[in-house]
C-alpha cells in the first residue's frame, strides 16, 4: 500500500483544537522514549502495521478485485503534533472508509481532503491522493488507523513493502489467497523478513503472512536510488484465475505481459501519411541510413516537448503518431511512436520498446506492469537494434543517458517481441576537458582557455544553454566558465554550434584570473585550479547510496609558463586516490620553463556506494586539502 | 505553467453569485469574437521591435479591462486580460505552452458563498500568418481540495519558437453590496518579465462608483471620457522594457507604477463608512490631501480602547516607582514596556508551546490603546501616519494600506514608540519610515487637525555592526580557531535578535519585572505543556547552531565550520540598546600551505563583503537601502611561534566619500597581528549618479576579503 507521509502537508502545528481525554499508557510512554531515542526525526511510530490483502471476483467485470485493510496503530514521539497520512489511488482503485480511534476505541474526527496528486514533470495525471491528519496531543498518545483501499483489476496491484515513512515495531503483511486465484508472489530485497504459511480451515486458499520487526523508516534522499532498490517488499504476479468456470491466465510469462501491452497499441489509430511528408522532407539530404535516422529523431528531440500525461489506460497506451505530431507535445510513449512511425514512413525497421530506468531493480523476467516505467523506440541499422529516447533532448545517436543504460528492454515483434539491453558506455565518453596556457602578467594569470565536452556532460550543457533565456545565456555562460569567480574573466569567447550534438563541443576563450596569484617580495605563490570540484563534496548523514546523473570523466590540464628570473622553489605532491567508485589524480611536474599541472577525475559507475562513503570522504579531504597547496617561485639571485 | 488569475487587481469579493447572471453574460455576443476582433491596429500587430529580437519573449499588447456594474442589489465586476506574446526561444516556449485556470471558482471572505467564472480563448500565430485557435476541450480537470472550484489544465498544442500566442481570460463575478465595498487596491510597476510594446488599462464604471488612480515615477497620466451612463478611464504606456533583478531598489520609488482602486456605496448617506480614501462619486479621485488623511483619522475617534491603571501602578510599586515623581515621559516609557509585556511578553510562552494565545497587536489596536494610556496617565502624544519609504513620498499615497504609525510623546524632547513586538525598544523610529514625511495628529480624541513633519532619520554611527576577533591556528595546522564577540546597536540588530534570541533567553527576566505567573494550563494538559517545552528547547537549540554554522560558512566562505559555545550577553530591550553576543568557531580553507610557509587569508576575516556584477557597475535607479550602517571589524590574529607575516600593507586601504567608506589598517604588536577595519553606509538612499562613488568602497571591501598575507617559516 503506497502509504506516504506528505512532506509538503506534514505540518506539526501547534493547536488547541482538541485536549488530551486520555491519560497516556506508561507501556506507550515507554515505546515513545524508546522509539524517539532510536529516530529522533520520526514524529510517531506504529506500534503495530497490519496489512491485509484479499481478493475477490467481480463476476460483472469479469476481473480479480484486491482490497487491503490496513490497521496501524501510531504512538506518537513528539507533543502536539497533526500527523499527515496519505493514500494514493487512481482511475482503478479507491480509497474507502478511513477510521481513526483513540486508545479507548473511541471515533476521532478526520478531515478527508482528496485531490489531483501533482508531481513535477507530470502535468497530468490519475493519480489521486486522499489525505488527513490525526492529531496527537502529547507523546505517548495512541491512534488506531484503519483504511480500506480497493483495486479494481489485480493487474495495478503491484507490491506491498515491509518498510515506511514512520519507524514500527512491526508490520505484518497478510495475503488471503483464494483458490481460484493464481498469484505468484516474489520476495525483494528481504533480509531480517521472514514469511509462514498460516492455517485456516475456514478459508478456501492459502494464506500467507510476511512479517518484519523493529523497522527503521525509509529515508528520503535525493539522487538516490528507486524503492525497488532499496527496501524489502513483495511483489504480486498474477498468473490468471479459474473461478466457476470463467479463466484469465493473467501475466504468467513476459509473453503475457507483452500480449497485454501489444493489445494497448493495438488499441493505436496511428495514420502515418499525416508524419510520412515531414520524414521525407527532413532526410531529402540525407546521405546514409545513419544521417536519415539522426534527421529523424533530432527532429522529434527538438520539436516535440515533454508533457507527460499519466491518464488511466493512456498511463500506459501510446498517443497515435498523428496527434504528438499536430500537437508538437507528448509523453514518452507518444515520442517514441511518432519516431517509430516517422521512420517506418521511410523504409526504416522501426518498433517500440518498453523499459524500466535504472530507478527500478526488476528486469523482464518478472512479469509485472511494475516493471517498466518508460518508452523508447528502436531502429534497427545494419541488423542491429541503436536505441532512440526523445526524451533526452540533445543525446545522441548512440549515446544513452545513464538512466537507462544496461537497462533491460522489451522490443516489439509482431505478436513475438524481442529481449536486449541498452549498450552501457564507458565514463570516458563523458569527457569534460579544460586545457589552459598561462602566464603572469601583473600579478594575474592570463592566457587562453579550451572547453571540451563530450557525451552526457555535452548533453547535459546543451540541455540547458538552449533552455535558458537567450537573452540571459551570454552572461551565464561567461559565469559557467569563470566559475562565478569575480576576480576571472573569460573573454573572446568562441563556441562551436550549440545545436551540434554530433561532434566535440567547444569553447575557446580568453582567460584572466587574479586570485590564483600572491606576490610577496622576490616570491610569487600560484593557484592554478580555478574550478576545484568536489572540494566540498562530503557525505556526512547520508545513508543510501549517491547517484550522479552520469559517469563523470574530468580532465583539467594548465600550461604554466615560468617568468624569467624565477624558480620554482615549491611544487606540491602530487595526489592519487584510486577506489573502484572514483579516482582523483592530481598530477604537477616542471618541463624546461613549464610547470604541468593535470588533475583528473572520474566516477566511472555513475555512484558512490554507501559503503564507501568513507573512503569518499577521506579521499575528498585530501582532495581539498591539495586544493588549497600553493605552487611557490622564488627570484633568482 | 501560467496560472491565470488577476495580474493586477485582487478583488475582494463577498457574496452570493447567481448562477443565471453568470450564465447571461455568456449567452451575448460570443467573447472571443469582441475580444479577438478589437479594430485598433495594435490589437492586430505581430511585428517585434528590432530592438527586442534577442528577448526570451515580447509581449506586444497586455489590455486589462476593468467593468463594475451595478445591477440591483448586486455588482457585477467583470475582468478581462487579454495579450499576445511572441516567443523568441525554448524557454518562453516552456513557459507559455501549459496554463492552468478555474473555469469555476469559489471566493473566500465577505458575506455568505460567492463564486466567479472564467472564460478563456487561446489562439497561436504562425509566422506565416495563419490563426489556430486552441479547443479549448483538450483542458483537463483536476481536482483541489476545494470541490467548489473547478480547475482546468490546458498545454498548447504546436508551439514553436517564432510562433505569438494570444490569449484572455475574463472573470465574472456578482457580489451582493450590503452597504459599502472597497475592494483591494493594486500598485504595479509596468515593468515585468518581458518587454512590453503597448499596455493598456481600462476601468468602465457607472457614475455612482469611486476610482482612485496615481501614476508614479513617470507612469502615465489616466484619460476618462463619459459614454451615456459610464465612466471609461484609460491608461495607456508603450515601448516598457523588462525589470531587470537589481539589489538596493525600492521598484514603486524607482520605477514607472500604478496604483488604482474602485469602490462604492450603495446609499450615498453611507460614503463616511468606506473604508479607505475616496472622492465623490464619477470624480476620479488621483491624490490623498492632508484634508482626507485627517478625515480618516476622525473615523477612529468612533472605536475606544481601556487602560486599567491599577495594576499599572502596582507593578510600578514593585519597581520602586510612583506616578508622582516621573516625568511625562518616564511615564510613558514605563507604560509602554508594561503594554508590551502585557501583549506580547507575557503571552510568549502559550503562543510558542501551543497553548494558542494571541501574539501582539495590530498597528491600528496599538494607536488606540496607546491614546487610552496616555490619557488615563494625563500624558499628552501625538500620533504620526507615515508612509513606508518602499511606497514612496506621501504625496504619492493613495490607500491606507500604505500607511504606518507611530505615537510619541508631545514635548521638546519627545520619544517615540511603535507597535508591540518581541523586542521592545524606544525611540527607534523603524527604517521603514526613517526620514519620510508624515502627519502628525493630537493623540487625545476628537483632535483631527493634522500637519506634516519629517521623521528624524539615524546616523550611520547609531547603526553600528562591531566584531571582535581573536584568531589563531588550530593544532592540526590547517585550520583556524576564531573566538568572535559581536555587538550590534541601533537599526542593525533586530535581525540578528529574530535568528539569534529565542524565548528562554530573556523570558525569566521579563516574568520577573512584571511579576508573570507561571504558565498555567489545566491539569490535564499539564503532560502537553511539559513536553512541548523541552520540544521547544530542543529545537531552538538545534535551529541556532544550524543559523550559526550557516552564518560562518557564508562570512568566511568555509566548508562545514565547528561552532561552539555561544553565548549572549546582552538583548537590546526594555531599556537595554545593544545586542551583544559571542561564540567559537573552527574553520577550514582560510590557511593554504606553501613549502614550509602559509598563505593566510586574511581580508576574509572581516567576513564576506558584498560583490558586484559586471552587469550591475552602471546604475540608473536611486539605490533604496534598508538605513545609514556602518560596521567595524577588531581582528587579532595570533602569529604562530616561528614565523613571521609579510604582505600585510595590503591590508591598509582607505576609500573614503560623502556615500560611506571602508578604510582597513594593520600592524604587527609582539606576536599579533592586528587588523582593524571600518565599512559605513552614510546614508539610507543614494540619487543614481551616487553609485559610482559608492562602488569605491563596495569594491574595495570586496577586494580586502581576497587580500592574502605570507606567514613565513623562520
Amino acid at each position: 500500500m503506497n502509504r506516504i507521509l506528505l512532506s509538503i502537508l506534514f505540518i506539526c502545528f501547534t493547536t488547541t483544537i482538541f485536549s488530551q481525554k486520555n491519560k497516556v499508557d506508561p507501556t506507550d510512554f515507554a515505546f515513545a522514549e524508546k522509539m524517539k531515542a532510536a529516530h529522533e526525526d520520526s514524529s510517531v511510530a506504529a506500534l503495530s502495521s497490519d496489512i491485509e490483502v484479499s481478493f475477490d471476483f467481480n463476476t460483472k467485470s469479469e476481473k480479480v478485485e484486491v482490497i487491503v485493510k490496513s490497521v496501524e496503530v501510531f504512538v506518537s514521539l513528539k507533543p502536539n503534533i497533526n500527523f499527515a497520512i496519505g493514500e494514493f489511488y487512481d482511475d482503478y482503485s479507491s480509497v474507502g472508509n478511513i477510521e481513526v480511534r483513540n486508545s479507548k476505541g473511541k471515533f476521532i474526527n478526520i478531515n478527508r481532503t482528496d485531490e489531483t496528486y501533482s508531481q513535477n514533470g507530470i502535468f497530468y495525471s490519475d493519480s489521486k491522493i486522499c489525505y488527513f491528519g490525526v492529531p496527537f496531543p502529547t507523546i505517548g498518545t495512541r491512534r488506531k488507523v484503519s483504511i480500506t483501499k480497493k483495486y479494481d483489476d489485480i493487474r495495478y496491484f503491484i507490491s506491498e513493502y515491509l518498510v515506511d515513512r514512520y519507524p514500527m515495531r512491526s508490520r505484518n503483511i497478510t495475503i488471503n489467497i483464494p483458490r481460484w486465484l493464481n498469484l505468484e508472489i516474489k520476495e525483494m530485497n528481504f533480509d531480517n523478513e521472514k514469511s509462514k504459511a498460516i492455517p485456516n480451515d475456514k478459508f478456501d486458499g492459502k494464506v500467507i503472512s510476511y512479517f518484519t520487526k523493529d523497522v527503521a523508516p525509509k529515508v528520503d534522499e535525493v539522487d538516490s536510488k528507486g524503492p525497488t532498490h532499496l527496501y524489502p517488499h513483495v511483489l504480486f504476479l498474477y498468473q490468471g484465475y479459474n473461478y466457476k468456470g470463467k479463466t484469465n491466465l493473467g501475466l504468467k510469462t513476459t509473453k503475457d505481459l507483452y500480449t497485454w501491452y501489444q493489445h494497448l497499441t493495438t488499441g493505436m489509430k496511428n495514420d502515418p501519411s499525416a508524419v510520412a511528408a515531414l520524414a521525407k522532407e527532413l532526410t531529402a539530404e540525407a546521405a546514409t541510413d545513419t544521417e536519415k535516422i539522426k534527421a529523424i529523431y533530432y527532429w522529434v528531440q527538438e520539436n516535440i516537448r515533454y508533457i507527460a500525461f499519466e491518464d488511466g489506460i493512456a498511463g500506459f497506451q501510446p498517443d497515435d503518431c498523428q496527434e504528438v505530431f499536430n500537437k508538437r507535445y507528448g509523453d514518452c510513449k507518444g515520442m517514441a511512436n511518432l519516431t517509430k512511425e516517422m521512420l517506418k514512413s521511410i523504409g526504416f525497421d522501426a518498433r517500440l520498446t518498453w523499459i524500466g530506468t535504472r530507478r527500478l531493480s526488476y528486469d523482464y523476467s518478472t512479469p509485472s506492469l511494475g516493471v517498466d516505467n518508460h518508452m523508447i523506440c528502436a531502429v534497427k541499422l545494419n541488423g542491429e537494434f541503436i536505441f532512440l529516447d526523445a526524451t533526452e533532448d540533445f543525446g545522441a545517436l548512440g549515446q544513452y543517458a545513464e538512466r537507462i543504460q544496461g537497462r533491460p528492454v522489451l522490443i516489439e515483434d509482431g505478436t513475438n517481441f524481442i529481449t536486449s539491453q541498452i549498450p552501457v558506455s564507458p565514463y570516458s565518453n563523458n569527457t569534460s576537458y579544460t586545457f589552459r596556457r598561462l602566464q603572469l602578467e601583473e600579478d594575474k594569470l592570463v592566457g587562453t582557455s579550451r572547453l571540451e565536452l563530450n557525451g552526457e556532460s555535452q548533453a547535459q550543457f546543451l540541455y540547458h544553454i538552449n533552455n535558458m533565456k537567450q537573452d540571459l545565456r551570454e552572461d551565464a555562460l561567461k559565469y559557467y566558465l569563470t566559475d562565478s569567480d569575480k576576480s576571472c574573466k573569460a573573454t573572446d569567447i568562441q563556441t562551436s554550434d550549440f545545436k551540434q550534438r554530433d561532434e566535440v563541443m567547444t569553447i575557446d576563450y580568453n582567460f584572466e584570473w587574479k586570485k590564483g596569484v600572491s606576490s610577496f617580495g622576490d616570491e610569487i605563490y600560484l593557484d592554478l585550479d580555478l574550478e576545484k570540484e568536489y572540494k566540498s563534496g562530503l557525505f556526512d548523514e547520508r545513508k543510501t547510496d549517491y547517484l550522479f546523473n552520469y559517469k563523470l570523466h574530468n580532465v583539467t590540464e594548465v600550461e604554466f609558463e615560468i617568468p624569467n628570473g624565477y624558480t620554482v622553489s615549491t611544487l606540491p605532491e602530487n595526489l592519487k586516490k584510486e577506489h573502484t567508485d572514483f579516482t582523483f589524480k592530481v598530477d604537477y611536474s616542471q618541463k624546461d620553463n613549464t610547470i604541468l599541472y593535470r588533475k583528473e577525475i572520474m566516477i566511472p559507475n555513475a555512484e558512490i556506494k554507501k559503503e564507501n562513503f568513507e573512503a569518499w570522504n577521506k579521499a575528498v579531504k585530501d582532495l581539498t586539502k591539495q586544493y588549497k597547496s600553493q605552487i611557490a617561485l622564488k627570484k633568482e639571485s | 505553467m501560467k496560472r491565470l488569475s488577476t495580474l493586477l487587481i485582487i478583488l475582494v469579493l463577498g457574496s452570493f453569485v447567481a448562477p443565471q447572471v453568470l450564465d447571461a453574460q455568456s449567452k451575448k455576443v460570443p467573447l472571443k469574437t469582441k475580444i479577438w476582433g478589437k479594430k485598433d491596429a495594435v490589437f492586430s500587430n505581430t511585428t517585434v521591435p528590432e530592438k527586442w529580437k534577442e528577448e526570451s519573449a515580447v509581449i506586444l499588447f497586455q489590455d486589462y479591462k476593468y467593468t463594475f456594474d451595478k445591477r440591483g442589489s448586486y455588482v457585477l465586476a467583470e475582468r478581462t486580460f487579454h495579450t499576445r506574446v511572441a516567443l523568441l526561444d525554448n524557454n518562453a516556449v516552456t513557459e507559455y505552452s501549459e496554463f492552468s485556470f478555474n473555469e469555476r471558482y469559489r471566493i473566500n471572505g465577505g458575506f455568505g458563498r460567492s463564486r466567479g467564472k472564467t472564460i478563456t480563448g487561446f489562439k497561436v500565430i504562425k509566422p506565416n500568418g495563419v490563426e489556430k485557435i486552441i479547443d479549448l476541450d483538450n483542458a483537463v480537470s483536476v481536482e483541489t481540495d476545494s470541490k467548489s472550484d473547478n480547475l482546468k489544465k490546458l498545454a498548447i498544442p504546436n508551439l514553436e519558437v517564432g510562433d505569438i500566442i494570444d490569449y484572455f481570460y475574463h472573470e465574472v463575478e456578482e457580489h451582493a453590496i450590503q452597504t459599502n465595498r472597497a475592494f483591494t487596491p493594486a500598485i504595479t510597476t509596468l515593468s515585468g518579465d518581458y518587454p512590453v510594446d503597448y499596455m493598456r488599462l481600462q476601468f468602465e464604471v457607472e457614475k455612482n462608483f469611486f476610482v482612485n488612480y496615481r501614476p508614479v515615477n513617470g507612469a502615465p497620466q489616466i484619460k476618462e471620457k463619459e459614454v451615456d451612463k459610464l465612466k471609461i478611464y484609460t491608461v495607456e504606456a508603450t515601448d516598457i522594457e523588462k525589470a531587470k533583478g537589481t539589489d538596493w531598489i525600492y521598484p514603486y520609488c524607482a520605477l514607472p507604477a500604478i496604483k488604482f482602486q474602485v469602490l462604492y456605496t450603495r446609499y450615498k448617506r453611507m460614503e463616511g463608512y468606506l473604508y479607505n480614501f475616496h472622492g465623490q462619486p464619477g470624480e476620479l479621485k488621483t491624490e490623498v490631501t492632508r484634508s482626507d488623511v485627517e478625515k480618516f483619522y476622525g473615523k477612529l475617534s468612533g472605536f475606544t480602547e481601556y487602560f486599567n491603571l491599577k495594576p499599572f501602578k502596582v507593578h510600578l510599586e514593585t519597581q520602586n516607582m510612583s506616578l508622582k515623581n516621573m516625568t511625562d515621559n518616564e511615564k510613558a516609557i514605563e507604560m509602554y514596556y508594561y503594554l508590551n509585556n502585557l501583549y506580547v511578553g507575557a503571552k510568549l510562552e502559550k503562543y510558542y508551546l501551543g497553548f494558542g494565545s494571541d501574539l501582539g497587536k495590530s498597528a491600528y489596536e496599538f494607536v488606540l490603546i496607546m491614546r487610552a494610556a496616555f490619557k488615563a496617565l494625563d500624558v499628552k502624544g501625538e500620533i504620526i501616519v507615515g508612509m513606508e519609504r518602499a511606497y514612496g513620498s506621501m504625496e504619492d499615497l493613495l490607500f491606507l494600506e500604505e500607511l504606518d504609525f507611530l505615537v510619541r510623546t508631545q514635548g521638546d524632547d519627545p520619544v517615540y514608540f511603535s507597535n508591540f513586538s518581541l523586542h521592545p525598544e524606544v525611540n527607534a523610529i523603524p527604517e521603514t519610515l526613517e526620514g519620510t514625511e508624515a502627519y502628525v495628529f493630537k493623540l487625545s480624541q476628537g483632535n483631527n487637525i493634522a500637519y506634516k513633519e519629517t521623521l528624524p532619520i539615524s546616523k550611520y554611527q547609531d547603526n553600528h555592526y562591531k566584531t571582535i576577533s581573536k584568531i589563531k591556528m588550530n593544532e592540526d595546522e590547517e585550520r583556524l580557531d576564531l573566538d568572535l564577540q559581536f555587538k550590534l546597536t541601533g537599526l542593525n540588530k533586530d535581525w540578528y535578535q529574530q535568528r539569534y534570541v529565542y524565548m528562554y533567553d530573556y523570558l525569566p527576566k521579563e516574568n520577573q519585572a512584571y511579576n508573570n505567573e507561571e504558565i498555567s494550563v489545566p491539569k490535564k494538559q499539564r503532560q502537553k505543556l511539559k513536553e512541548s517545552k523541552a520540544e521547544y528547547l530542543k529545537s531552538v537549540k538545534e535551529s541556532r547552531q544550524k543559523t550559526l554554522e550557516a552564518m560562518v560558512s557564508n562570512d568566511y566562505d568555509t566548508e562545514d565550520p565547528e561552532v561552539s559555545n555561544f553565548e549572549i550577553q546582552k538583548i537590546a530591550r526594555f531599556g537595554e540598546t545593544d545586542f551583544v553576543f559571542g561564540f567559537d568557531a573552527t574553520v577550514d580553507g582560510l590557511l593554504k600551505p606553501a613549502g614550509s610557509n602559509y598563505l593566510l587569508s586574511a581580508g576574509l576575516f572581516i567576513g564576506g563583503q558584498r560583490e558586484i556584477a559586471e552587469e550591475d557597475m552602471t546604475r540608473t535607479i536611486p539605490v533604496h537601502m534598508s538605513s545609514a550602517r556602518s560596521y567595524s571589524n577588531e581582528i587579532a590574529f595570533t602569529i604562530p611561534e616561528g614565523y613571521t607575516v609579510e604582505g600585510i600593507e595590503k591590508l591598509n586601504m582607505d576609500v573614503q566619500n560623502e556615500t560611506g567608506g571602508f578604510v582597513s589598517s594593520a600592524k604587527i604588536k609582539g606576536n599579533q597581528l592586528l587588523i582593524d577595519t571600518q565599512k559605513w553606509y552614510a546614508n539610507n538612499t543614494e540619487p543614481a549618479e551616487n553609485w559610482s562613488k559608492m562602488l569605491e568602497f563596495l569594491e574595495a571591501a570586496y577586494e580586502f576579503t581576497g587580500v592574502q598575507v605570507l606567514l613565513k617559516k623562520g
